[in-house]
């Protein structure tokens, strides 16, 4: 009966069906909270892998993608409000997100977000053209693992050198790990400025960020 | 001029989608946050709804029809005028990128202000180049302090050509300096406003969102009158409509948004209705500047700015390529024959690859010769007695030849447009001089401009001011600088 339900649940966000999905959720809710425990860290993470394998090989383009993945955000909301301790929250890691200052672009943003909470992180977005220092005051307030700053022009670019600048300026580089991506930004870049970590979409983004924090 | 014309939207699909962007504008709104500009707008009879800010119709009415039709940007010499009005196509090329193509080191590396200058040399001998992107639109050149970039940039481009320089507008202080620095070039602010040497683009940011540091940097070109190119770049999909119709209504909507600040601010002040919008590659995540419905959408776009009478802008020349192949060559050729044929005003991109992220010398060269071939295209066939030449096809009879023809000689450079590094030898004398492939001959070439093209020199006492201007600018970053260390 679980396995049926957690095989519908999988069935449902590959088909990118959004009210069953939510439905299979509840479901999984009312026959236990093992059982939403066991859709949170196992099924769901499953899922999220072939979701992001079936966009690498070309079988999904990008809207399925983030449809899917906005459906595993949704479902994974349902599922924790099925177990009452916050074991999921303690175990997460955060992530602070923003776009640059200067700049308003919020896409890629907002698409490397939903990987990083398909991928199991807790996401807090401080929205756009966000200032250096600001960047490092939100992971401070949120005890962040993880900095990523996007930018989309190439005339904001320096402002993500200022987020490192910032935070070794205030002794703190050691503390978080910072991500890059963005139209403009590749690996080079990345190295230049010291960042930790650079994603070119948002699947590598996701996969870097874990790389990072199993460091 | 445009004997040539290539329509894709009848007239009345062009209404519904003007309709549908006023419909934008009024009912849903543009996010403004410059606080002045949403002063102005409210002072003219905008309404907030939240964030958003709402256009009546008639304030963007009274902007489209207060935005001139036409009007001439002129080179640092003022004999040097490039017109813009309905039924002439010009050609932009892409100057100030972050990164340039190394030919001889067949890799893409950080631009460096000698490659800027080596680009805008390049830029001022092609013939079909008459307006100039910069190096100081680049925010980073490589080696120099990014808070003089703007002005080492600019001086870098007005120094190697006498056409038209474009400057920033990323900001108000950097526009001021800008239009100082083309104040000096001109002999004065009076000057400049009489015979503009300078323009800038402003960026709308899809969907629906204007960019604040930019609209402030605006503000400052619109003051004087100078003129402002205000181009949305959607990518269709992601940040706009999958829809090319959806994608020019709303595109439309957001251009207009700022065109009416610029109105508001300088009844008159000149303005290119511009675009870039692309699609995303829903497999890659990236934008497909030379996917053929960035074409597609440039010929929408021009003739929705021609029913509005306000000059437009788009893009051509564009390209995914990383290297100047086959797809460089297809992508370009046809994503400029496009919004050419359609008679687009002012045509950006020549020179660049990469998504518009590279630029490359050879691709300068390469991409003046297909804009020579569209220029080709554009003049069309001139019909007349003279041309159809019964009393030569009769002199010459059966079996005789036309090159000894007075005529033949005369029309030669009317009639064909000879590229200047396109091959057409036999095989046998290809395989002679080398069997050199297009981009060794264009690399060959920029050799050749490099070492021998002579620009128009900038008056010395000009560039004096100039210097004295980049020195002044230094020290006073020193000071901020040491401030900032102190502190």
């Amino acid at each position: 009966m679980k396995n049926e339900l957690f095989a519908n649940l999988q069935k449902a966000i590959l088909l990118q069906e959004e009210d069953l999905a939510e439905k299979i959720a509840q479901n999984i809710i009312e026959t236990g909270k093992e059982s939403a425990l066991i859709a949170l860290r196992e099924v769901l993470p499953d899922v999220s892998k072939i979701v992001g394998e079936k966009f690498e090989t070309g079988e999904y383009f990008l809207p399925q993608l983030v449809i899917a993945g906005e459906i595993m955000v949704k479902v994974s909301k349902i599922l924790e409000s099925g177990i009452s301790i916050d074991v999921e929250k303690v175990s997460k890691k955060i992530i602070v997100i923003g776009t640059v200052q200067g700049d308003v672009h919020t896409i890629g943003k907002n698409i490397v977000k939903i990987m990083l909470k398909t991928a199991g992180f807790e996401v807090i977005d401080i929205g756009e053209d966000v200032k250096a220092e600001t960047f490092v005051n939100k992971a401070e307030e949120h005890h962040a693992d993880i900095i990523a700053a996007s930018c989309l022009m190439t005339m904001t670019l320096p402002y993500q050198k200022e987020i490192i600048e910032e935070l070794n300026d205030r002794g703190l580089r050691k503390k978080y790990k910072v991500l890059v991506g963005g139209g403009p930004v590749d690996q080079a870049w990345a190295d230049k400025i010291g960042a930790d970590g650079f994603g070119a979409d948002g699947i590598q983004a996701a996969k870097v960020a874990k790389q990072l924090i199993s460091k | 001029m445009l004997n040539v014309k290539f329509e894709i939207l009848s007239s009345d699909e062009i209404k519904k989608i003007i309709i549908s962007a006023f419909d934008i504008l009024a009912n849903i709104g543009m996010k403004v946050t410059h606080e002045p500009a949403r002063e102005l707008l409210l002072d003219n009879g905008c309404k907030e709804n939240g964030e958003m800010m709402l256009y009546p119709e008639s304030l963007v009415q009274e902007a489209i029809h207060s935005a001139p039709c036409r009007f001439t940007i002129y080179g640092r010499d003022p004999d040097y005028q490039v017109k813009i009005e309905p039924g002439r196509v010009q050609i932009q090329p892409m100057i100030g990128r972050i990164n340039i193509w190394d030919q001889d080191q067949k890799k893409a590396r950080p631009t460096e202000l000698a490659d800027v200058e080596n680009l805008v040399k390049i830029a001022d001998y092609c013939d079909n180049y008459h307006i100039l992107h910069s190096g100081a639109i680049m925010p980073e050149i490589k080696g120099i302090d990014p808070q003089l970039a703007h002005i080492e940039g600019y001086i870098a481009s007005v120094r190697n050509s006498r056409k038209v320089i474009k400057a920033s507008c990323r900001g108000g202080d950097v526009a001021r300096d800008c239009i100082e620095m083309a104040s000096i070039i001109a002999g004065g602010r009076d000057k400049l406003k009489n015979n503009p040497n300078v323009y800038t683009t402003c960026n709308v940011v899809s969907p629906l969102t204007q960019a604040e540091g930019m609209i402030e940097g605006m503000i400052e070109y619109a003051k004087l009158g100078l003129p402002v190119d205000v181009t949305s770049e959607p990518q269709m999909g992601a940040t706009s409509p999958i829809n090319l119709s959806g994608t020019l209504a709303q595109q439309t909507a957001e251009i207009l948004s700022v065109i009416v600040i610029a109105q508001l601010v300088n009844k008159g002040t000149p303005v290119f209705f511009g675009t870039c919008g692309a699609a995303m590659d829903m497999r890659t995540s990236t934008i497909a500047l030379g996917g053929i419905e960035a074409g597609i959408l440039n010929v929408g776009h021009a003739q929705i700015a021609q029913a509005l009478g306000i000059p437009s802008r788009g893009t051509g020349s564009n390209t995914e390529a990383k290297i100047l192949d086959i797809q460089a060559g297809y992508e370009k050729a046809l994503s400029l024959a496009l919004p050419a044929l359609a008679g687009m005003n002012m045509i950006f991109y020549p020179g660049t690859m990469d998504h518009a992220k590279t630029v490359s010398l050879e691709s300068l060269v390469i991409d003046n010769d297909i804009c020579g071939m569209i220029f080709r295209i554009l003049q069309g066939i001139t019909v007349n007695d003279r041309n159809i030449s019964l009393d030569i096809i009769k002199k010459v009879g059966a079996g005789g030849h036309f090159l000894g023809q007075r005529q033949t000689m005369e029309d030669l450079k009317i009639e064909q447009y000879l590229p200047s590094i396109s091959d057409r030898l036999d095989r046998k004398k290809w395989e002679e001089k080398g069997a050199k492939d297009l981009v060794d001959r264009a690399s060959e070439k920029v050799k050749d401009i490099l070492k021998n093209h002579e620009v128009l020199p900038l008056p010395k006492d000009i560039e004096k001011e100039l210097i004295k201007f980049l020195d002044a600018k230094r020290k006073d970053t020193k000071k901020i600088k040491r401030r900032i260390s102190k502190s």
